[in-house]
C-alpha cells in the first residue's frame, strides 16, 4: 500500500534525479536548489539550531551522494532524501547528553481527558495576533519526534504513509504520534497563554 | 453507530485532512450532533492551519555552494580511497607474483636449498611495509596541506 500511494508521482528535478543516479554527479547541481529550503526547514525544525542544520543539510547531501545507487525509483525521491536527512538528524540528538528522542512526553493524561472540558480555547486569541509565531515557538518545545511529524504532515504537505517511509514507522504509529504532537502543541499553547 | 471516544480519537486526522471519504462522513455525522467534537474539530482545524502558515526560516545565504563544496570534498576523498585500495592490492598481487618468480629462480639456481618461504616471508613484509611508510607519509603532507 504505501508502495502503491508512493509510485508513479512525478517530483521536481525528477530528470536530474535520474541523471544523478546513473552516475552524472554534476546533475546534483540541478537537484540541490529544487530542495534547498525544504530539506534545511525540515533539519532546522528537528534540531533547532541553524548552524547544526546547515551542517546536517551538508552531510544530508554527502550521503545522497554516497547511497543513490540504493534509492528506489519505485518511491518518490523527497521521501527517500528526508528520510537521509531524518536519520542523520537523530543520530545527532541521540548524541546529545541526557537525550530523548521523545522527552517533554506524557503526563499520564490521555490526550481524549484533556480534550475534555477545555472550554474556549486560548488559541482563539493566539489566531488573532501572531498565532504563526506562538505555534513555531511551542512547536520547538515538542519532543523531536513529534516536531517530526507534524513539520512531514503540515510544512512538507507528506501524506501519511509517506511519513511513515520517511520515519520508517508504521502507519499506526504516524497517526499516533500525529494525535500526541497536535496533542503536545496544544498545552504547550495553552501554557505559553497563561 | 461509531462510540462517541472512538470519533474522538479521529479528530486530529480529520484536521490533518488524512481520513477517508468513509471516516470522514462518519466524523461529520457525529460531529453534528456533538457540541464537544464540533468544537473540538475547530480547534484542531485552526491549528492545523496555523502549522501550515508559521513563520519560515530563511535559508543562509550561500549554503548551496557551501553545500556543493562539501559534496565535491567528500567525492575527491573517496576516489582517493578508491585509488589508494586499488594501490594497495596491486602492490599484494604484485609482491605474490614476485614472490613466485623468485622462488623459481631461486630453486633453479640453488636446487630447492633456499627455503621458500623465508624468501617469501621476506620478500611480503618488506613490500607491505615499504607500502605503508609511502601512504603514511603521503596522508602527512595531504593532512599538512590541508
Amino acid at each position: 500500500m504505501i508502495l502503491a500511494a508512493t509510485m508513479g508521482m512525478s517530483n521536481p528535478g525528477e530528470d536530474a534525479v535520474a541523471r544523478f543516479r546513473s552516475g552524472d554527479r554534476a546533475a546534483l547541481g540541478a537537484i540541490l536548489p529544487v530542495y534547498q529550503f525544504r530539506l534545511y526547514r525540515f533539519l532546522l525544525r528537528m534540531v533547532r539550531e541553524p548552524a547544526t542544520a546547515e551542517d546536517l543539510f551538508q552531510q544530508t547531501w554527502v550521503r545522497v551522494m554516497e547511497k543513490i545507487s540504493s534509492y528506489d525509483t519505485r518511491h518518490r525521491f523527497d521521501a527517500w532524501l528526508f528520510s537521509v536527512a531524518r536519520n542523520l538528524a537523530i543520530d545527532h540528538l541521540r548524541r546529545k547528553p541526557g537525550f530523548s528522542l521523545d522527552a517533554a512526553e506524557e503526563d499520564g493524561q490521555a490526550p481524549i481527558d484533556r480534550l475534555e472540558g477545555s472550554g474556549a480555547d486560548p488559541l482563539e486569541q493566539v489566531l488573532e495576533f501572531e498565532r504563526g509565531t506562538i505555534l513555531a515557538a511551542a512547536m520547538e518545545e515538542l519532543p523531536a519526534i513529534h516536531r517530526e511529524v507534524l513539520t512531514l504532515r503540515f510544512e512538507e504537505d507528506m501524506k501519511l504513509d509517506e511519513i511513515a517511509i520517511v520515519a520508517g514507522i508504521p502507519l499506526s504509529t504516524v497517526k499516533s504520534r500525529l494525535h500526541r504532537a497536535t496533542d503536545g502543541l496544544r498545552r504547550l499553547v495553552e501554557a505559553r497563554l497563561r | 453507530m461509531i462510540p462517541h471516544e472512538d470519533v474522538r480519537k479521529m479528530l486530529a486526522l480529520a484536521a490533518a485532512g488524512e481520513l477517508s471519504a468513509e471516516e470522514k462522513r462518519i466524523v461529520q455525522q457525529h460531529a453534528a450532533g456533538c457540541d464537544g467534537c464540533r468544537r473540538e474539530l475547530e480547534i484542531l482545524g485552526m491549528y492545523a492551519r496555523g502549522l501550515a502558515a508559521m513563520p519560515q526560516p530563511v535559508v543562509p545565504e550561500g549554503l548551496l555552494e557551501r553545500s556543493r563544496l562539501r559534496v565535491a570534498e567528500a567525492g575527491w576523498a573517496a576516489a582517493e580511497q578508491r585509488s589508494r585500495d586499488l594501490v594497495l592490492a596491486l602492490v599484494v598481487v604484485l609482491s605474490w607474483f614476485g614472490w613466485a618468480g623468485l622462488w623459481m629462480v631461486v630453486r633453479v639456481f640453488t636446487g630447492g636449498a633456499v627455503s621458500a618461504f623465508g624468501i617469501s616471508t621476506l620478500l611480503v613484509w618488506t613490500t607491505a611495509g615499504v607500502a605503508v611508510v609511502l601512504l603514511g607519509k603521503r596522508d602527512v603532507l595531504a593532512r599538512r596541506l590541508s
